[in-house]
């Protein structure tokens, strides 16, 4: 059944075509999530909490871009879940970046991510990828948020519009800035001069 | 101009839209005639390139568990309003027994104070009104008039009918008439019809002088109305507040059952 059929049936109360929903777009969703947040815990609670949230507002979506209503839901999740633990003692971003990487790999964070590579382009990668990651983190939110959707999620202008809820030209704008700012902190880590390089050939072939 | 840093804002938004291809055809046509002669416009073309290419080269995560709901989990998260459910219980038991606290303390007051005021009141105004119609037509309304302010006292819940019902035959104008068309009873068959009272009350006023008197009781009549109305109320809101908190608590019962 098309998603349209699958949110017809989820409205009417449907749990199982709703959960058809959620296995279509829960990768997508938890990815923003962790990206935004930069900690799979938050990421994992807000995706939960943005599913559920997402099944009792079904009656109101009104058609649409579905995965920009969800991909808002979850984002507001977020900076709900980051505003909570905000006030409690936690361990921060950074710490648990540094945990992780004292694990060499094995951490609950690291592990995460799939796949086998070779010992070089592991370290490389995994180089690389903290620093974007790091950068990503020092982000304004509303920066982080429409750089993940654009250039992770690979939505466009309108659909990141309708998922922050602002303008297009203000999307444009802080698209811009973030990348921006994303250079200038990439290259004061020296990140970005090898694997940039290498990168930047890779899009050109 | 040599590269990222020294881009106008507007330069910069031209830039990172058209490397996601979102300008127009003609702003596309202008930014790419400016890179065809601007070394430092095409380098921060370049430096923003290798952002973008950066940031699209974290590889997705995979999902720690699936995200599926259980009925029964969506079932209990919809019960979670549980406590804010006991909580307006609550508050609605704990106002019903406030204003239940303040209708057993003030009743007497309020009898008191609108009781004689409502009688007398009542009385006189009667026996000034069968001054002006007549002797026969005024002992006819009087028990009317007297038996409102006594029903209250006589009974215990209608308290507020009786004040009304009071209020009401208090009416400057047609005060006897709104009692008899009120209270009009079986056995009272020959007492006269109401429209022939109250015709002998208005036209008593204009052709009479005006009675001080009348008009003094007539205030102390509103004051008595006043306090009726607001017992009324405090009566309304009493009665209003058990009936939610009673619902409340059948609510609250169901769901934490369900729950």
């Amino acid at each position: 059944m098309d998603e349209a059929g699958l949110i017809s049936d989820a409205k009417r109360g449907d749990l199982d075509a709703f959960n058809r929903l959620v296995l279509a777009h829960q990768t997508k969703v938890f990815n923003l999530a962790y990206r935004i947040s930069g900690d799979p815990d938050v990421a994992a609670d807000a995706t939960q909490e943005a599913f559920l949230s997402a099944y009792r507002k079904l009656r109101g979506f009104r058609g649409g871009s579905f995965r920009a209503w969800l991909y808002r839901i979850v984002t507001n999740a977020c900076y709900d879940e980051l505003r909570r633990r905000k006030r409690r003692p936690a361990a921060s971003i950074e710490a648990i970046e540094e945990d992780s990487a004292s694990e060499n790999g094995v951490g609950s964070m690291t592990s995460l991510f799939g796949g086998e590579e070779g010992p070089e382009s592991a370290v490389e990668r995994s180089e690389l990828r903290r620093a974007i990651e790091r950068c990503l983190g020092r982000l304004p939110p509303e920066f982080r948020t429409v750089v993940v959707m654009a250039d992770i999620l690979a939505l466009d202008y309108k659909e990141v519009a309708a998922s922050v809820g602002a303008p297009i030209g203000t999307v444009r704008s802080r698209l811009a800035r973030a990348r921006a700012r994303l250079r200038e902190c990439l290259e004061a880590s020296r990140e970005l001069s090898m694997p940039g390089e290498r990168l930047a050939d890779g899009m050109s072939s | 101009m040599s590269g990222l840093r020294d881009l106008s804002p507007k330069d910069l938004e031209r830039l990172s839209a058209y490397l996601d291809r979102a300008l127009t055809p003609s702003e596309t046509a202008i930014v790419e005639a400016r890179l065809r002669v601007e070394p430092g416009f095409r380098k921060a073309l370049e430096e923003l390139r290798q952002v973008v290419v950066a940031v699209r080269s974290l590889e997705e995560i995979r999902v720690p568990r699936n995200f599926t709901l259980r009925q029964a989990e969506v079932s209990r998260r919809v019960a979670s309003g549980y406590p804010a459910l006991r909580l307006a219980t609550a508050l609605a038991s704990a106002a019903f027994v406030l204003l239940s606290g303040l209708r057993l303390l003030s009743p007497l007051g309020v009898r008191l104070a609108a009781a004689p005021m409502a009688a007398e009141p009542q009385s006189e105004f009667a026996m000034r009104a069968a001054d002006a119609i007549g002797t026969e037509e005024a002992s006819a309304a009087e028990p009317e008039v007297a038996l409102p302010a006594e029903v209250p006292l006589a009974t215990g819940l209608p308290d507020t009918l009786g004040a009304t019902a009071a209020g009401e035959a208090q009416a400057p104008g047609t005060p006897t008439a709104a009692a008899t068309a009120a209270l009009k009873t079986d056995d009272c068959a020959d007492c006269p019809p109401a429209p022939a009272l109250e015709s002998g009350a208005m036209e008593a006023r204009p052709t009479g002088t005006p009675i001080p008197d009348t008009d003094l009781a007539t205030n102390e009549v509103a004051q008595a109305r006043v306090a009726g109305a607001a017992f009324s109320w405090l009566a309304a809101a009493q009665w209003g507040f058990g009936l939610v908190a009673a619902s409340l608590l059948v609510v609250t019962l169901v769901v934490r059952r369900r729950s």
